[in-house]
């Protein structure tokens, strides 16, 4: 069966590459030198390997988290608004509340914790209230943008150029540069087999997966559903928090109103792409990264829209989606065979 | 059941080494670019390439920018061209650096929030010339360039000060920027000049590309009387509202008078290309050196649209020869007495601000209405 959904996920993988293939050749461009030309830009460039890999210990980072909470049945939607706010709680230690000590780890925890918060608060209206937690997450993140564009716009902008962006925090709150990039990845690196243990490996993980599986099953159980339910969200939006803090201090050093360009959402695709596996999550945010940075390749040498990479995200979404019908039709072919 | 396992496994396996096999030959094959980029030696063609913040279709800043490039795409027949536009302020680094692995040499990067990014890419390729537009960090082969918009900005506020009835003019802003502080004090100068009574009123509307915002700050400006709307922000909108409601506005970087025929009063225009131009005829013969651009009238890098007919004719007589002195060099309207709105001399009587004033402007003129934050 695992061999199965493996298959079930290339082929749908294979047929968003075809799609966009097609798009590709619309626009009057050579698909394979296109995908060949992103490849060497975003892994065999130095400095295109630095930020590819940058990318996918953010996108990692949040899709370990969402690899867990998705597991337990429930779609948090909303890693954008927590990676968001992580950003904006950090910024708030180093702009408002000054606190030295520690250099950039009393922000990256405080941006973790907030981040964490503030996906555990529509656990706690689920169980309180049973709120669906698709509409509550999705919509905090709005929540947080609108706060991102009022800090940024307003009262924390910088008042040297009067752009809307913060100004650059001083040095001493830095992550070091090798922690936005090595430092990002390592941390990754860890999560990946720790949360991978935590899942598959403990009690609360496998509670957690029998909630994901039978939520009556498990109640039956006598397992303490506001518990599973408020955790696994605090879990995803901490590692999402983390990642928003992590990348304020160590990679853009300020706010500014694009302070996300949608990577918690898409680390709902690499989260599926990995089959919500923590073990896998680390190749699929690579993959996925290269694809991110890559893009601008395809604007370069295809002439495709930057836009346009929306379009191959969501044609990977939707057959990601259908990976469940892939792998039944694959298995029904196997049988024929 | 395992010996389909075992099909399915040699059949993926045999599909991966053929892919990878072939990727392989490809990849190697590759590196064309960077050969055809080497610098100095001889060459027949010159390859330049332009970040934008915004689409090309926006209708203000950027498509300025585009018709700049388009303008030397055309005129230079050593030129090839790329461009890639809706990029936004933190990610400008990855796109100039894919931009010179695919060969680009000379990239301008238009949008201020590329600052840090450009000077960072030009420490890393020492030998690609960047052009930095509307910054103010440069180093040996990052240059900088901005237009005086300011000044068509003045032109546009006679006219505005010769129609006025309520002696209201309203202004929709996007950003409390130096740049649009500047747009907004020369316009009123401008008004000023052919009519001491005129206020300015300005509402910000916090973004460069916000149809809905700033058709809400041009209606929220009529409905306090205002019957002449200049904007700094990338729309047509100010002048489709003010063709609605029967009061003049203006072009905006690019001819935008079919988006209000009768509103349409002038307007202030780039041409970046002049300053694209003479940046790629210098990089091509090896002569560029990093500086500062700083072009208006005088260079032909800014104009004004045709004025309307119902501008009075002395008044359009006057732009004109104001127009002409500046085309000489002879004229600067940021030329003193300079009081502020509270008080403060910026300029003795007969002194020209210089440019260091000008692109760091964080106060209004005695009569311009309106919150400014961080006002000096």
């Amino acid at each position: 069966m695992q061999l199965y959904r493996g298959l079930a996920t290339l082929l749908a993988v294979s047929i968003a590459v075809a799609a966009y293939s097609g798009v590709i050749i619309l626009y009057g461009g050579d698909p394979v030198e296109a995908y060949l030309k992103m490849f060497r830009n975003a892994f065999l460039d130095p400095y295109g390997l630095r930020e590819t890999m940058r990318l996918a210990a953010a996108l990692g980072i949040i899709s370990l988290g969402l690899s867990i909470v998705f597991r337990a049945g429930l779609w948090n939607i909303g890693a954008e608004g927590q990676y968001v706010l992580g950003g904006l709680a950090a910024g708030y230690v180093v702009y408002i509340l000054s606190l030295h000590g520690g250099g950039p780890v009393v922000p990256l925890l405080m941006g973790a914790l907030i981040g964490g918060l503030y996906a555990a608060l529509p656990g706690v209206l689920r169980w309180r209230l049973g709120v669906n937690e698709v509409l509550t997450t999705l919509m905090l993140n709005y929540v947080a943008l609108y706060l991102l564009y009022y800090v940024v716009y307003g009262v924390w902008r910088d008042p040297q150029t009067g752009f809307p962006v913060t100004p650059e925090i001083p040095s001493l709150y830095r992550l070091p540069e090798i922690g936005g990039f090595v430092g990002g990845l390592a941390i990754m690196l860890l999560l990946a087999p720790v949360l991978y243990h935590l899942l598959f490996h403990t009690r609360y993980g496998f509670k957690l997966r029998v909630y994901g599986l039978n939520r009556e099953a498990a109640e039956y159980a006598g397992y303490d559903r506001r518990m599973i339910i408020v955790s696994g969200l605090f879990i995803s939006g901490f590692l999402a928090g983390l990642a928003g803090a992590g990348d304020f201090l160590g990679s853009y050093y300020r706010l500014m109103p694009r302070f996300s360009s949608g990577l918690g959402y898409t680390a709902i695709i690499v989260a599926l792409l990995a089959s919500n596996h923590p073990l896998l999550v680390p190749i699929a945010s690579i993959l996925f990264a290269g694809f991110l940075y890559g893009s601008y390749t395809l604007a370069i040498v295809a002439d495709i829209p930057t836009e346009a990479t929306y379009l191959m995200t969501g044609l990977l979404l939707a057959m990601l989606v259908s990976t469940q019908y892939l792998e039944r039709w694959i298995g029904w072919l196997a049988r024929r065979l | 059941m395992s010996d389909r396992r075992e099909f399915v496994k040699v059949f993926g396996a045999g599909v991966a080494g053929l892919a990878g096999g072939f990727l392989a030959g490809r990849l190697s094959a590759g590196g064309d670019a960077q050969e055809a980029a080497t610098p100095g030696g001889e060459r027949d063609v010159l390859r330049a390439a332009w970040i934008y913040i915004s689409n090309v279709e926006d209708f203000g800043w950027t498509y300025a920018h585009d018709l700049g490039r388009r303008y030397v795409a055309e005129r230079l027949d050593f030129l090839e061209t790329e461009y890639v536009e809706s990029v936004p302020e933190n990610e400008s680094l990855p796109v100039i650096t894919q931009l010179v692995n695919e060969g680009y040499e000379v990239i301008f990067t238009t949008s201020f929030g590329y600052m840090d990014d450009t000077i960072e890419a030009g420490r890393r390729y020492p030998d690609r010339i960047f052009m930095h537009c509307s910054g103010f960090k440069r180093r040996e082969n990052v240059g900088t360039y901005f237009i005086r918009m300011y000044q068509p900005f003045y032109l546009n506020g006679m006219a505005a000060g010769a129609v006025t009835e309520s002696n209201k003019l309203g202004y929709v802003a996007a950003h409390p920027i130096p740049e649009v502080i500047r747009h907004i004090n020369a316009f009123h100068l401008g008004a000023r000049r052919v009519n001491p009574d005129v206020e300015t009123h300005v509402i910000w509307i916090n973004a460069w590309f916000n149809p809905e915002a700033a058709r809400a700050a041009a209606e929220q400006l009529i409905g306090i009387g205002c019957d002449v709307l200049a904007f700094t922000e990338d729309t047509p909108t100010v002048l489709q509202v003010a063709e609605e409601n029967g009061v003049y506005s203006f072009s905006h970087y690019s001819d935008m008078s079919k988006y209000g025929p009768n509103a349409h009063l002038t307007g202030h225009l780039a041409n970046w290309g002049v300053i694209y131009e003479d940046v790629l005829i210098r990089a091509y013969t090896g002569v560029w050196e990093s500086k500062d651009y700083w072009w208006g009238f005088y260079e032909g890098a800014v104009e004004i649209s045709p004025i309307s007919d119902v501008v009075p004719e002395d008044v359009r007589e006057e732009i004109m020869r104001i127009r002409e002195l500046m085309a000489e060099n002879s004229y600067e309207p940021f030329t003193g007495p300079l009081v502020d709105r509270r008080g403060r001399v910026r300029a003795e009587p007969g002194r020209q601000l210089t440019k260091s004033e000008l692109l760091s402007m964080k106060w209004f003129l005695e009569g311009v209405v309106g919150d400014l934050p961080g006002e000096e």
